[in-house]
């Protein structure tokens, strides 16, 4: 205010003394010239420098004759037509600004402004990003597409202000009436630089409007310790409240106490039904992938359905690079490249693979012989990989045609003789008794997304996907020279989806989106096994199933926006689940208040969600289930599970580079599918079969509670980064139909746990810090011991009482990561090299523990995590 | 704004504690309860104790020497009176010493303590007799995997190597009875248990998946030749020292039970004591009060 006041008295001052800023004679003829043509002429003619945001007059022409000596009255013909003031700053400068608002006209009709917005660096249109009014304070979010809307507002030109976390915030003007605009968001430096969050009020409203979000952008998550297999976002979620993996480094994502099999993966639009390479040590989804991440702890919108805990929804990135990019890396597991590029001035594409090279290290076959000239072929192999691709095309401003696809696979193939030992010469050799293990699982999706502004007040997207998930498990064992086992085990599922979804934008103060969705689900399994006891004596066990079943949902939700403070979130599903014929409605409601936009945002929910699908496994076989996920449908028997879930919490930003927050949450689940004998393990080879009522058998319906506070803090201030997380709950459940009224702890149940993440980085060093302390899982712990009298030995054998299941619990885990790293420059690419050295104080968590009664006193035995492991990786950008 | 600071500080406080671990402390001292009423035997005896420490050893079981002990077989009340110098056993009255357990009765027992009672109830199957057992012996020994301790873990990074191999006979012993017929009953009702335990008992992790020295199933899953005879084959194993290691002359003790659903669900669920305790069909305590059918052989196998 203070500038601008000196610049009006300097300007007044000038003209006052009428000065003259040229004492040249000039000669300006336009007609329906651009006017920004016409003032880069002026520019050049005058020698003056002439200050103006491209967006102000963006859209006017010029039409105007001049000739004179006065510099100021050519430039103000020059603009007459345009919405613009000329200010004077010096002879040699001319600041072109916006006109009062009250010199436009109170009484004028209403208009809209919509558009899209980008990120000018990579192309990528940002989702999240917001549209503020100062003017009429008033404003938007982008949505996925990065497209906004702001109807009903009065007709001319608007002051704006874009802002989103990690961007630099820009002021510019945008007019109503006109087409879709396109606006662009320079990144601030993230990577060698220090980093610099602009101050902006707006930066609260990047926030979202449900408690248990978390939409971070990647290029903040890229910023996180790597993890085993590189940038992996399932690691980095485990950094935040709430969320954990359910083993050491291995197992699915926890969230608020849920099983894994609990939360929904997407990648544009399409499922991922078993995200995990390396048997669950990471994920599936590179950080580096994906343009947009979006985590829903609990409480998503009604777009989103058929699972109960949590959603992740992943969008690949578009390749709009302005200049193709090229990124290669490589760590002990495995390789990976991106790259993305323009295909011309409408098209960009993005393509990525990784896969582990191990394999290619030790070797796949083995060729062998022995001295009685006997050959064999052993094998060693297994690998992962990854192959992500996605092409964007942009026929007009208005509408984007994408194309993705994602497989992903693990394969696992060995030969092996039983007497294996580090001396490889000692069984690479030709054997009569070894043991063949051929398994292979992954993904494979295809989505076809179109987005389309209809209008400056309709959105709408249209996906089309096809998803599979397909697992094989094969053996061959021949223990002795007269027994054996063969068997092969396949299961597959297949979903061939179609979604719509529309945003309207009726007013400033209402956006609808509304959907609806199909999904045809096939469900394939087989199984051939032959166990061969003795050369006449052995057993088989062979089994086809095949179901197929259809999904319908329905939803519309109402983002109300009463005033500045308050948000409201409106929504309902109703879903139609084929097999048993089930009609479900699942309301949702989210509510934000701030209270005050600097100490205080509140937020509030409370939904209903249902599961159709569900995962289990077999509990007695080691030839099948082993490493695939089996998905069930419900049907008669089996009743979609429910889960009911209320969340409150607030939030403070009380400085830009500082936000706190906490939340608690009461999580309510019906018709879980639980084991019905928690003792029992895999211990036999054919076990009760792969038919889905045998397997629901082993299950029973129970139910389940949560509740919890998670408390979490983010700094981000100049060289350092601080992420800490402390979550506080309980996770129980009970099976009523067997009898157990009373919760226990559930399996993963953790009732406090604390997580940090410290960076700094200095010059072209990064260092990082990240610990993890939390409770010990639950075990069954013995609290008696009887013997019980053999009917035919009459031997006594003792056994341990366990009346209770998850009566105790494991010590406390407790983990610290360094991480350091380097960038520079080489070969005129941007280097890093990282060291991260997993677990620095080998402190060996117990992460199993197990109670022997036929040895003195408990029979402990502990089974440790890992000890400290230097890992490296070496990144290249091109 | 401070109230309402103050107020989520509390929220934070209040959630933290609901956080805390509420698992209780058990108790000791269950009442355990034991008994086989063996179909054509006389009355058993009925062992009432209760559990002891977890770091105790079976020298710490305590019987209960107070308890009243009943049981009611086909109707008719059986007192039993506590065996004298042995705490917790438990001998029917003197007068129904000499009853036989009948096949397909049914029962009820009843403990009672000072403290606590338990009872259970079940039925008595038919008599079992073992027709005919028949052996195949290879004729030489066969290579097979000893031991094994193959074991590879991601979380806790294990891989232990230590395999052996060695020389085994696996002997095939097929077993032969009659199966269960009358009106009163069928073979739905019951549950088949074989076993073959050789006196020197052998055992591999690997190699117990590829034997069959004991089963426990359902006895209508066994299908009948014309003459109502079933036939179940298991095989057990002889480690030797060499291929050509001739079969050590051994002692083999075969075992054919006959049971109820329960009485399966108590053997199956009590074969691995480091990970389990078997299922009780106890009400009120746990143990196993049971009735089965048993026949028995001890063979020499050379």
């Amino acid at each position: 205010m203070h500038k601008r006041l000196t610049l009006l008295l300097f300007t007044i001052f000038c003209l006052a003394q009428g000065l003259d800023v040229s004492a040249q004679s000039y000669l300006f003829q336009f007609e329906d010239t651009p006017l920004l043509e016409a003032v880069e002429e002026f520019k050049s003619r005058t020698g003056i420098d002439v200050v103006y945001s491209t967006d102000l007059l963006g859209g006017f022409s010029s039409s105007c004759t001049y000739h004179g000596s006065v510099a100021v009255e050519a430039i103000q013909c020059i603009v007459q037509d345009a919405t613009v003031e000329v200010r004077v700053i010096s002879d040699r400068q001319i600041v072109l600004v916006l006109a009062d608002e009250a010199s436009v006209g109170p009484d004028r009709a209403r208009g809209s402004i919509a558009g899209i917005i980008f990120d000018s660096r990579t192309g990528e249109s940002l989702y999240g990003a917001n549209i503020y009014l100062p003017d009429l304070s008033s404003g938007t979010v982008t949505n996925e597409a990065g497209f906004f809307s702001l109807p009903g507002i009065p007709s001319g030109h608007h002051r704006v202000r874009l802002s989103f976390i990690g961007y630099v915030v820009k002021d510019t003007t945008l007019s109503t009436g006109s087409k879709s605009v396109i606006l662009e968001l320079n990144p601030t430096t993230m990577t060698m630089d220090r980093v610099v969050i602009e101050r902006s009020t707006l930066i609260r409203s990047d926030l979202a409007l449900f408690p248990g979000v978390i939409s971070m952008p990647v290029r903040r998550l890229e910023q996180l310790p790597p993890s085993f297999g590189g940038k992996d976002v399932f690691e980095v979620l485990g950094w935040m409240p709430g969320i954990q993996r359910a083993g050491e480094v291995t197992g699915g994502l926890l969230v608020r106490g849920s099983g894994s099999d609990q939360n929904l993966y997407l990648i544009d639009g399409a499922p991922v039904y078993h995200p995990w390479h390396a048997f669950s040590l990471i994920s599936t989804f590179q950080t580096e992938t994906f343009k947009d991440l979006k985590f829903y702890r609990g409480s998503f919108p009604a777009e989103y359905g058929g699972r109960l805990s949590a959603v992740l929804d992943a969008e690949l990135r578009d390749g709009r690079n302005a200049e193709p990019k090229l990124l290669a890396a490589i760590n002990p597991l495995s390789a990976r490249f991106l790259i993305e590029s323009t295909l011309g001035s409408k098209s960009s594409f993005m393509l990525s693979g990784r896969r582990s090279y191990i394999d290619k290290l030790i070797g796949r076959k083995h060729p062998v012989s022995d001295g009685a000239g006997r050959r064999d072929t052993l094998r060693t192999g297994y690998f992962f990989y990854d192959w992500s691709a996605k092409i964007s095309f942009s026929p007009r401003t208005n509408s984007r045609l994408s194309f993705s696809y994602y497989t992903g696979r693990d394969d696992l193939d060995l030969r092996l003789p039983f007497d294996l030992s580090l001396d490889f010469s000692s069984w690479l050799r030709p054997a009569d008794l070894f043991f063949e293990v051929d398994q292979d699982w992954g993904n494979r999706l295809y989505s076809v997304r179109y987005q389309h502004l209809a209008s400056d007040r309709l959105f709408l997207t249209g996906t089309a996907y096809y998803s599979e998930y397909s697992a094989n498990e094969s053996a061959l064992i021949h223990p002795t020279q007269s027994a054996s086992v063969t068997s092969d085990y396949r299961v597959q599922l297949q979903d061939l989806g179609a979604r719509v979804d529309a945003d309207y934008f009726p007013s400033l103060s209402h956006q609808i989106r509304a959907g609806f969705s199909v999904v045809d689900h096939r469900f394939v399994s087989s199984i051939d096994a032959l166990v061969s006891y003795s050369p006449s004596l052995s057993e088989s066990l062979t089994h086809r199933g095949r179901v197929q079943t259809r999904e319908f949902a329905t939803y519309i939700q109402d983002h109300w926006k009463p005033s500045e403070k308050l948000h409201v979130l409106l929504g309902t599903r109703l879903n139609y689940f084929g097999s048993g014929n089930y009609f479900r409605v699942s309301p949702r409601l989210s509510i934000q208040y701030v209270l005050n936009p600097r100490w205080l945002i509140l937020r509030g929910s409370a939904t209903t969600q249902y599961q159709f699908l569900q995962r289990i496994r077999d509990r007695y076989s080691f030839l099948y289930d082993l490493v695939s996920s089996r998905w069930i449908p419900s049907d008669s028997t089996v009743v979609p599970s429910k889960s009911r879930q209320l969340s409150f919490g607030g939030e403070a930003i009380p400085y830009p580079w500082f936000k706190v927050s906490a939340e608690g949450y009461l999580r309510i689940g019906n018709h879980i599918i639980l084991p019905r004998d928690e003792f029992q393990s895999k211990n036999g080879l054919l076990g009760p079969g792969i038919d889905i009522s045998t397997l629901l058998g082993q299950y029973t319906r129970g139910n389940e509670r949560s509740y919890g506070i998670e408390i979490g803090a983010d700094l981000f201030l100049l060289d350092w980064q601080v992420l800490l997380a402390y979550t506080g709950s309980r996770s129980e459940n009970r099976t009523p139909e067997l009898r157990n009224t009373t919760f226990r702890p559930s399996r993963f149940d953790v009732p406090r746990s604390f997580s940090a993440v410290i960076q700094r980085r200095v010059r072209r060093w990064q260092f990082s810090l990240s610990t993890v302390l939390r409770s010990g899982y639950p075990i069954t712990v013995p609290i008696a011991r009887y013997y019980l009298t053999d009917p035919v030995s009459n031997e006594q054998i003792q056994f341990f009482h366990t009346p209770e299941i998850n009566n105790g619990r494991l010590p406390p885990y407790f983990r610290m990561d360094l991480g350091v790293g380097y960038r520079f420059g080489f070969m005129h690419a941007d280097w890093s090299a990282q060291i991260h050295v997993y677990n620095i104080f080998n402190r060996r968590n117990v992460i199993n523990r197990t109670f022997d009664p036929s040895k003195e006193n408990f029979g402990l035995n502990n089974s440790l995590g890992l000890p400290i492991l230097p890992l490296f990786e070496l990144e290249m950008q091109l | 704004m401070r109230i309402l600071l103050q107020i989520t500080l509390a929220g934070i406080l209040a959630g933290s504690i609901a956080a805390c671990d509420t698992v209780q402390p058990s108790k000791v001292g269950t009442l355990v309860v034991e008994s086989f009423l063996k179909a054509g035997e006389p009355l058993p005896d009925v062992r009432v104790g209760r559990t002891y420490g977890v770091s105790e050893g079976i020298a710490a079981n305590q019987g209960i020497a107070e308890a009243e002990v009943e049981l009611i077989l086909d109707g008719v009340r059986i007192q039993y009176e506590p065996v004298a110098m042995s705490p917790g056993l438990y001998r029917p009255e003197s007068r129904a010493s000499h009853l036989i357990v009948p096949p397909l009765a049914s029962f009820e027992l009843f403990v009672r303590t000072p403290d606590d009672q338990a009872n259970a109830s079940g039925s008595i199957p038919p008599l079992i007799l073992l027709d005919d057992v028949e052996f195949f012996i290879p004729e030489r020994a066969i290579e097979a995997v000893l031991v094994d301790t193959l074991d590879i873990g991601l979380d806790s990074l294990v891989l232990a190597l230590n395999a052996q191999e060695g020389f085994i006979y696996p002997i095939q012993v097929t077993l032969a009875w009659q199966t269960v017929s009358g009106l009163e009953t069928t073979a739905n009702d019951y549950w088949i248990e074989t076993r073959l335990e050789p006196l020197s008992r052998f055992s591999s992790s690997l190699i117990d998946f590829f034997l069959l020295p004991q089963q426990v199933l359902p006895e209508e899953s066994i299908e009948a030749d014309e003459n109502g005879q079933v036939r179940w084959t298991g095989v057990y194993a002889v480690p030797v020292e060499a291929v050509d290691t001739p079969l050590p002359e051994h002692a083999l003790k075969v075992s054919l039970l006959r049971g109820d659903q329960a009485f399966a669900v108590f053997e199956t669920s009590r074969d691995s004591p480091e990970r389990r305790e078997p299922v009780s069909n106890v009400s009120g305590g746990i143990g196993f009060v049971g009735g089965i059918a048993i026949d028995t052989l001890r063979i020499i196998v050379k």
